[in-house]
């Protein structure tokens, strides 16, 4: 019998990135005119800014160590389908905690886009005059991490979403992410 | 086949594939951005593979007895794409004669695009490349709207095919403490593990698999089976 | 370093129960755990709203039945179970959607071997054990009147019913991302 109540739900807060971003290719995807790719990266040299923390100053999460850090390599492409208000997400990162212990993830994801993201792509890299110099969009992601540390081990049984922000410097390309990770409880 | 050398390659034939595949979901499909995505399933009932005989391969690897059994289950959700080029990604379940299970997992693509036609449009726009641009976008979207609407594939009903197989075959089970007692797994698990060291091969070398697939006339979207040669590459070994 | 957290929020779309086939492709060890293949009963399991709402976020609310699919799972020796899913489902309206996700099932302390072994086993029939699932599902469609669904990450919160340690049945809600 289809159930009338929903099931428990939760969000539990871990740990905060940010991320300064180059862009490393912007290409059409040769699945046809209605895709335009670009890939993005960790700026050089950027881990003292690619910062791990808890936003909230706590020591601990989930009666674990609260995980702090820096982003050690992230990588990421943005693919936004023509016609569509929306671009899809997916990365890999590799987050180094203060203690030396390594979290790799791969992740999906979506940002949430309006109008200028079309002229952004369909005018390459050329400036478009309505486009403002400086501009955030909502980012969602969803990931697991994995680790070989006994410390970290309990971080592999979660779910993990991500709410974030990217902001787009001028010509439109992505020149920072920050997310706020959670996992998924009941 | 037999042992071949691609350049500093060598591949090894392993064992085929023949199996008849069905468009599920009433042939419906899903057209989004990329393209169009349709799903088809491998047939078990009308499967078979089988290892040629070795006068016919003769370049075998030590260590591979063959393999002769039924593909379990399989299926693809394939993406056609708006250039006409068909982009599958799917999984195998094979079942050998003693009962071992092996996962297959591939990626390839097939050009619906006919070749002569590419051909000629190079001859006709040879000093125009703004012209060739132009047909080349014509015939690759053209063979789109063609295959979504059924037409025969140029009376083609078979074209060759390349994909890149990535093989999972079941072992002993794996334990960090050496000596452990490995009596506490369910038999249905284990219960094959006199015969995983025959498969052990597959997860050990990246593989191809050549062939071809088979169309229906007249069906849109049509595929009606696969034959399949898979090749085990290895570097080549130093003279 | 941000001292504050940006909004979140999680916007329910459907939920389904869905039955699997008894037919499983028990493929073995494998490095890492062991791989097993598990199928949807295909064209019984039911997609619904849990309040019955006839709409949601503007659009029609997704009501249908999913036609099949599998899980191409991985038990992992450190009790986790990984999934690998790919679903095809299809709209009361005869929509197609297309959907894919990872996700992850926690079996609980040596979780891992009582699903293995052949005895001791996890949940019975007079007492099944529940456990928690976690998926991250996007969907793909090209009914125009579903299109809103692809801008989503999803994120689904699920349980799924294992009896002598065998999985037969999951029950889930799914949300699309929001802030």
């Amino acid at each position: 019998m289809e159930r009338t109540q929903l099931l428990g739900r939760e969000l539990s807060y871990l740990f905060s990135f940010d991320m300064p971003l180059v862009t490393e290719a912007s290409t059409r995807d040769p699945g046809g005119p209605l895709y335009a790719t670009r890939v993005h990266s960790l700026a050089p040299h950027a881990q003292a800014e690619a910062k791990v923390y808890n936003a909230l100053g706590e020591q601990r999460t989930l009666g674990e160590p609260a995980i702090r850090g820096h982003v050690q390599l992230a990588d990421q492409r943005v693919d936004y389908p023509t016609g569509h208000e929306y671009a899809l997400l997916q990365g890999r990162i590799v987050i180094c905690t203060d203690a030396g212990d390594l979290l790799e993830a791969s992740y999906t994801g979506s940002l949430s886009a309006e109008d200028r993201w079309q002229l952004l792509m369909a005018r390459g890299n050329a400036a478009h005059p309505r486009m403002p110099e400086r501009f955030e969009t909502k980012a969602f992601i969803a990931t697991r991490f994995d680790t070989a540390s006994t410390r970290c081990r309990w971080l592999v049984k979660c779910m993990c979403l991500g709410y974030g922000r990217v902001s787009f410097g001028m010509p439109g390309q992505p020149a920072h992410a920050s997310f706020d990770m959670y996992t998924m409880a009941s | 086949m037999s042992e071949s050398d691609i350049g500093d390659i060598t591949s090894d034939y392993f064992f085929s594939i023949k199996a008849g595949v069905s468009i599920q979901a009433q042939g419906k499909s899903i057209v989004g951005p990329a393209g169009a995505r349709l799903y088809f399933a491998f047939n078990s009932g009308t499967s078979r593979v089988w290892t040629k005989p070795r006068a016919d391969t003769p370049g075998r690897v030590s260590g591979w007895e063959g393999f002769e059994g039924t593909v379990l289950s399989g299926g693809d959700f394939a993406l056609l794409r708006l250039d006409g080029v068909f982009q599958l990604d799917g999984r195998l379940t094979l079942k050998s004669r003693e009962g071992v299970l092996t996962d297959a997992k591939y990626t390839g693509m097939i050009d619906l695009v006919d070749s002569a036609r590419i051909a000629r449009a190079f001859t006709e726009h040879e000093h125009d490349r703004k012209g060739l641009t132009k047909a080349i976008h014509t015939l690759e979207a053209a063979a789109f709207e063609e295959y979504m609407r059924g037409k025969p594939l140029s009376a083609r009903l078979e074209l060759p095919i390349v994909l890149s197989v990535a093989f999972e075959a079941a072992n002993t089970p794996w334990t960090n403490a050496p000596g452990e007692d490995l009596s506490w797994p369910a038999k249905r698990y284990v219960a094959h593990e006199k015969d995983f060291w025959r498969y052990r091969l597959l997860m050990r070398r990246p593989f191809v698999a050549a062939g071809k697939i088979s169309f229906e006339q007249n069906l849109p979207m049509g595929v009606s089976g696969m034959e399949l040669d898979f090749l085990g590459l290895s570097p080549k070994a130093a003279s | 370093m941000r001292s504050t957290l940006f909004d979140r929020d999680l916007l329910y779309l459907f939920s389904y129960d869905v039955d699997l086939e008894m037919r499983r492709e028990e493929v073995g060890f494998v490095p890492g755990g062991v791989r097993v293949n598990i199928f949807a009963k295909p064209n019984e399991t039911r997609l619904y709203n849990v309040a019955r709402e006839r709409s949601m976020l503007g659009a029609k609310s997704i009501q249908g039945t999913i036609l099949g699919g599998g899980d191409f799972a991985l038990i992992r020796s450190d009790d986790i179970g990984v999934l690998d899913v790919q679903l095809l489902m299809e709209t009361d309206d005869g929509a197609l959607i297309y959907s894919t996700y990872r996700g992850v099932f926690s079996a609980g302390p040596r979780g891992f071997r009582r699903l293995i072994s052949e005895k001791p086993h996890l949940g019975s029939e007079a007492h099944p054990f529940e456990g928690l699932v976690y998926i991250a599902p996007r969907y793909e469609t090209a009914d125009p009147r579903y299109a809103w669904i692809m801008q989503y990450q999803c994120a689904g919160f699920g349980r799924v019913t294992v009896v002598d340690s065998l999985v037969r049945a999951g029950t889930f809600d799914i949300y699309a991302m929001d802030g």
